[in-house]
């Protein structure tokens, strides 16, 4: 019993301490029992001396001086909010995502539920997984989540600034592109072969595929990393809440990353689906490169705007630094 | 029923009071080495309950703190740790006692004010 209670105690603690944390337990128990009446039993002594001694996880704790968290009371509502987005994000993204799948697919409806609920599952568990990660690191180098620095001493000058209405970043919006992004990785990755051009052939539907299977199975670590990026980057806004010259870089960083991401993967002529390629040229007066040039400046453009846009509020709200 | 509920009350109280003086109290004890058990017994008959729950992981921290300096004795059948005042540490006992009869002139002061 009492190798037990000292085993409880010591289990956790850091390894240098344990041996003599025992030793010294074990001596003190010892003397405690020495010091009570003698006519109890060698049991009851024991049971009376751990009683007083109490709970191994609180004497444990005593001994380590601080609690520890996974996440801790600075980090949770935070966390909290951030889980609830990303869940909700996930969940709404996939189901949306399988929505559309079930409507062009030629797979059993069973199937498809049995499949939706899986792939839920497992979406779900991996944001859980990321957004605990992040904060548990954050929790273990305590680093603020305001700053990003580590946390420092207090000082009024860490107060924010009480922001102006424009400089607010929107919730819904980010929660938004984040659902949007979700809708289309999921497509990707699970309901690949549904993502294509429809059209009205006679009495039925007729379907070329756009993509290649085969070839964009290579690319999907990086159009992982595109959506990624873009679900993290809208993250952070959200975290933050309002502009700043440091959000703006961030943004603007990533922005650039993904862009560059994307345009290397549609240049890759292997992702495409021949078929769809050759019909383009055959009906079109474009050549399928050249909607490709465009789809490569509409990007261009957009993450030149989004990035400009960025930097103007980081700049105009975001006061020095 | 509501009787317990205010003893509680009452029971935290005291037990947030004495929590500060604990460290005093214990130091005070520490002129001549004592192991911990030892303390808990001295402590106990000079009327300052202590437990020793609260008092093993105290005289560690203050150990690495540097108020007290330790060594085992294995000589006998039971090895133990034995802890007494550093050098530091009876400069902090000093200015501790000083810091404690301010603060209790000051609240005497203060109660019999009321009265």
């Amino acid at each position: 019993m009492i190798d037990r209670y000292i085993y409880a105690v010591t289990k956790k603690l850091p390894r240098k301490l344990k041996n003599e944390i025992g030793s010294e337990l074990k001596v003190l128990i010892d003397d405690m029992m020495d010091g009570m009446d003698n006519a109890l039993s060698e049991e009851e002594k024991v049971d009376k001396v751990l009683r007083e001694l109490g709970n191994p996880q609180e004497l444990a704790s005593r001994y380590r001086g601080k609690e520890r968290y996974l996440i801790g009371p600075n980090y949770f509502d935070k966390y909290l909010f951030v889980m609830k987005t990303v869940v909700l994000s996930i969940f709404i993204g996939i189901s949306v995502a399988w929505g559309f799948g079930s409507i062009f697919s030629i797979e059993s409806i069973a199937g498809m539920i049995g499949d939706y609920i899986g792939t839920l599952l497992s979406a779900t568990l991996q944001g859980a997984t990321w957004v605990t990660g992040i904060f548990a690191l954050l929790e273990y180098n305590e680093i603020s989540v305001e700053t990003g620095m580590k946390q420092k001493a207090w000082d009024p000058s860490q107060l924010p600034e009480l922001p102006d209405k424009k400089a607010i970043i929107s919730r819904g919006e980010s929660i938004f592109a984040i659902m949007i992004a979700t809708i289309i990785l999921t497509l990707f990755f699970f309901l690949p072969e549904i993502i294509g051009i429809y059209y009205k052939a006679g009495d039925g539907l007729n379907f070329i595929p756009l993509l290649n299977l085969e070839g964009l199975a290579r690319f999907k670590v990086i159009i992982f990393l595109v959506f990624t990026t873009n679900i993290l980057i809208e993250l952070i806004k959200i975290i933050k809440g309002r502009w700043t010259m440091k959000i703006a870089i961030i943004t603007t960083l990533l922005n650039v990353i993904s862009a560059t991401l994307s345009i290397n993967v549609i240049y890759k002529i292997d992702i495409w689906n021949s078929e769809i390629v050759q019909k383009i040229e055959q009906y079109t007066p474009v050549s399928f490169e050249r909607i490709i040039l465009i789809t490569t400046a509409a990007i261009i453009i957009i993450t030149i705007g989004e990035s400009v846009s960025a930097l103007y509020k980081g700049i105009k709200y975001g006061g020095k630094k | 029923m509501e009787n317990n509920i205010d003893d509680l009350v009452l029971n935290g109280l005291i037990q947030e009071l004495r929590r500060g003086t604990i460290i005093l109290a214990v130091l005070s004890q520490l002129k001549q080495p004592q192991y911990g058990y030892s303390l808990i017994v001295l402590m106990n008959e000079k009327g300052f309950d202590i437990e020793a729950n609260t008092l093993y992981p105290l005289l560690r921290r203050l150990e690495k703190q540097g108020i007290l300096e330790s060594f085992w004795d294995t000589d006998g059948t039971k090895p133990r740790k034995y802890y007494r005042l550093s050098e530091y540490g009876e400069g902090v006992y000093l200015k501790l006692c000083a810091a404690w009869s301010d603060i209790n002139r000051a609240v005497k002061h203060l109660i019999d004010e009321e009265e």
